[in-house]
């Protein structure tokens, strides 16, 4: 269970530039993850909660 | 401490929605009244379930709708396997109504499907619900807690009928 | 130079130990899926002859137990004393008694499957009085939290002395986040180990006539909320450690995680009353309290995602993954550990949306006690929790049998194939609750017009049911071949990911938990003080106890 097994050979500091690269796709998948979540949680706050009238006791 | 900056503007991000929900959550509860049911104040109302069908509130003679001065309406209930009682009852449309149930043996809870008249019924405890229907029909008032082998034969009749003017 | 029996560098490891708890986890598993996909036929009421109230409820009954309380401690523990031994490179500390844990787990779980199978405990797998069960299954519970406890000692004994003999240095990240679990557990068992001991005990024995059910609510919310964590922190474990190890990367922040795991620890405890929102006996403040805390509990697990997939975009672009999204299809998604991750952060997406839906104080009106409610719980146990299982039982069968798996494509193949019958199975069963349809229910005998809505979702769902027992028994059988496999390891070590930045110290509060515990204690006392108080100074009138 090593780390390194079938990739491309990479010189030492390829390797080092990668590790230091900011993580941009996870950051735009999980932006837009949290677009969707947003819209989906107002929808559903507004749109069947209260839609359906007041509730407390 | 080795954070990135983009995890970093992520953190923020969480936390900035954390605390519109949190926003909204509160505004709407303060603001517009919006709660779950709890009708534990001070305190907790307690019952006795071994007695509600002797005397007071949910003797067998008071449960149903009542209308008060103001034309709201009062639903008084009692759960017991498998039934909510009355099992048919009928309020009318765009009136606050406040049903109060408690259960007479095992816990049950009730969700009047589509609305927001929902609540757990707990026997030694008064549950209060208030809400408004603004669509008339007729709705099913479904037990929705295991109270026992029959458990998902346990519902009841919600009617919301055309409000009459003049009440 | 083959690898000696069950050592490697003459540190003895606990394979016995984890394996016998691995096992009867997954035996048990697999009883419980079977269990499952009888009741999802049976509600649908499509074949006469499975029609049966009792059964349901029965079998509703020994699902829900094996796979919420038996399935997971005993694969929680078994994985605690591996990850501990080999993360540490320590022998396991007072092996007896830690068997002598095993062995009351087991009788304790036992008992309990007795009383269940025979028909005398048909009151699920939640502690609701007054519907009571025989004593028999209450004891079997106490035994079951009671054997635990012995791991949570061994734990904590196990790395104080690693820190004892590394002065300065800091802890493992993996020995870290299972100590944090071991010590949520026993915080966690808390409530419920009080409402078994004291009233549930007590009742089914007929030595007290009455229970105070709000109380017993109260507890027994104690306990429900952190178990899940203290379900998912192995999986989290897993997501942090083994899949960068796996995916040729590297943990993104060490320093990061940590804080991601104290916050699981702090956060997850006090906040159980948001499975109270719609109880009469508890009020709006409190209530709103635990509804604040449960949004804080999330962050940790938004920051999570985030950490697990940047290392994931780490590994893909280690493997030649150019632009924005291109590391995605260069990971190495035959290692079963790196596709349970993507399958288990999918899931995570939909089920943690789910659980802020819960959380949201009012808005559970919307969905409490629907099917909504056993929707969420089966994504984040059956989903995100439970992939991550596979893909560490995957990870460390080679290491605790000595032998290579049989076949790791099997192994991911399977994975696939339990991620695809989830996601059948759950998202209509999430829309049938939305649609309004009651939980716990073993068919929908209601007027047609209630329920007629919700009948395609229920055929849906049986789909989903059966893909899922097929992974279930894929699984066992992938196990099994590899205990059989004739090639040997060359190596016993487990691998675990290296950070990107390697911290040489850190601070007390990243290493240890006299604050944390501190904190713990006070925020619990704050949290749930007068909520279980105030049943001793009200005046209450109690229900005796009833069957089924």
């Amino acid at each position: 269970m090593a780390e390194q097994s079938s990739q491309p050979q990479l010189s030492e500091e390829e390797q080092q530039k990668i590790l230091e690269t900011p993580p941009k796709g996870t950051f735009a998948i999980m932006l837009i993850y949290a677009v969707i979540f947003m819209a989906a949680w107002f929808g559903i706050y507004f749109g069947t909660l209260i839609a359906r009238g007041p509730v407390s006791g | 401490m080795h954070v990135d900056p983009f995890e970093k503007g992520w953190i923020w991000l969480v936390g900035i929605i954390t605390v519109i929900m949190l926003g909204v959550i509160f505004y709407t509860a303060f603001m517009w009244g919006v709660h779950p049911p709890s009708n534990a104040f001070a305190r907790p109302e307690t019952i006795d379930p071994n007695k509600l069908h002797l005397s007071g509130e949910f003797a067998e003679d008071n449960l149903g709708v009542t209308t008060n001065a103001d034309g709201s309406v009062n639903v008084t209930m009692v759960a017991a396997r498998y039934g909510f009682y009355p099992q048919e009852v009928e309020v009318p449309a765009d009136t606050p109504v406040t049903i109060r149930i408690t259960s007479r043996d095992v816990i049950h809870g009730f969700h009047v499907k589509d609305t927001n008249a929902a609540s757990m019924v707990i026997p030694g405890y008064v549950s209060t619900v208030e809400t408004q229907f603004a669509e008339p029909g007729e709705y099913g008032m479904l037990c929705n807690e295991y109270c026992g082998l029959g458990h998902h034969y346990m519902w009841s009749r919600f009617k919301v009928v055309e409000k009459t003017q003049g009440t | 130079m083959a690898a000696d029996q069950s050592t490697t560098g003459g540190l003895r490891l606990p394979s016995g130990l984890a394996l016998s708890h691995m096992w009867i986890a997954f035996i048990l598993f697999l009883v419980a899926a079977v269990l499952g996909l009888y009741q999802v036929v049976e509600r649908a009421e499509l074949i006469e002859g499975l029609i049966s109230d009792a059964g349901y409820y029965v079998s509703v009954t020994i699902h829900g137990t094996i796979m919420g309380y038996v399935l997971t401690t005993f694969f929680i523990v078994g994985f605690g004393y591996y990850a501990a031994a080999t993360s540490l490179k320590m022998p396991i500390w007072n092996r007896p008694l830690a068997w002598l844990g095993f062995l009351l787990m087991l009788g304790g779980t036992l008992l309990a499957a007795w009383a269940m199978f025979t028909g005398q405990a048909t009151v699920l797998y939640t502690f609701y009085p007054p519907a009571t069960a025989h004593w028999a299954y209450y004891v079997g519970a106490a035994l079951l939290l009671v054997g635990s406890l012995a791991w949570v000692l061994i734990m904590v004994v196990m790395t104080a002395k690693w820190k004892n003999a590394n002065p300065g240095k800091p802890l493992p990240l993996v020995q870290f986040a299972n100590t944090t679990n071991a010590i949520l557990w026993f915080f966690t068992i808390l409530g419920a180990a009080a409402e078994v001991l004291f009233q549930l005990i007590p009742l089914s024995l007929g030595l007290v006539e009455t229970v105070d059910v709000g109380l017993a609510r109260t507890l027994f919310a104690w306990t429900l909320h952190p178990i899940v964590y203290f379900w998912l922190i192995p999986a989290y474990i897993a997501l942090y450690s083994m899949v960068p190890a796996a995916a040729g990367g590297r943990v993104i922040s060490d320093e990061l995680a940590r804080v991601a795991f104290i916050m699981l620890l702090v956060f997850s405890l006090p906040i159980g009353f948001h499975h109270l929102y719609m109880d009469p006996f508890q009020a709006e403040g409190w209530k709103l309290l635990h509804g604040v805390g449960t949004f804080l509990v999330a962050v940790p697990t938004f920051i999570t995602g985030f950490s697990v997939m940047a290392s994931m975009e780490l590994s893909g672009r280690l493997h030649g993954g150019k632009g924005l999204f291109g590391w995605i299809g260069a990971l190495p998604w035959r290692e079963p550990m790196v596709s349970a991750a993507g399958l288990a952060l999918i899931v995570l997406a939909f089920g943690g949306f789910g659980g802020v839906i819960n959380a949201s104080y009012a808005l559970n009106t919307v969905v409490h006690n629907t099917m909504w409610v056993p929707a969420h719980f089966h994504m984040m146990l059956g989903g995100t929790t439970l992939l991550m299982y596979f893909a560490i039982a995957y990870y460390f069968f080679p290491s605790m049998t000595g032998r290579e798996l049989s076949s790791k494509k099997a192994a991911t193949q399977q994975i696939w194939l339990w991620a695809i019958g989830m996601l059948v199975l759950t998202i209509p069963w999430h829309i049938a609750g939305l649609l309004g349809q009651p939980r716990r229910t073993a068919g929908s005998p209601y007027p047609e017009q209630y329920a007629v809505v919700w009948d395609p979702y229920e055929a849906i769902m049986i789909i989903g049911a059966l893909l899922m027992v097929i992974s279930a028994i894929w699984f066992i059988v992938n196990l099994v071949a590899s205990h059989m496999n004739r090639q040997r390891v060359e190596t016993r070590e487990v691998a675990y990911a290296r950070p990107v930045h390697e911290p040489l110290s850190l601070p007390a509060p990243l290493n240890g938990f006299k604050l944390w515990t501190t904190i713990i204690v006070i925020y619990l006392a704050v949290d749930f003080g007068y909520p279980i108080l105030q049943f001793f100074l009200i005046e209450t009138h109690n229900p005796g106890t009833w069957g089924w």
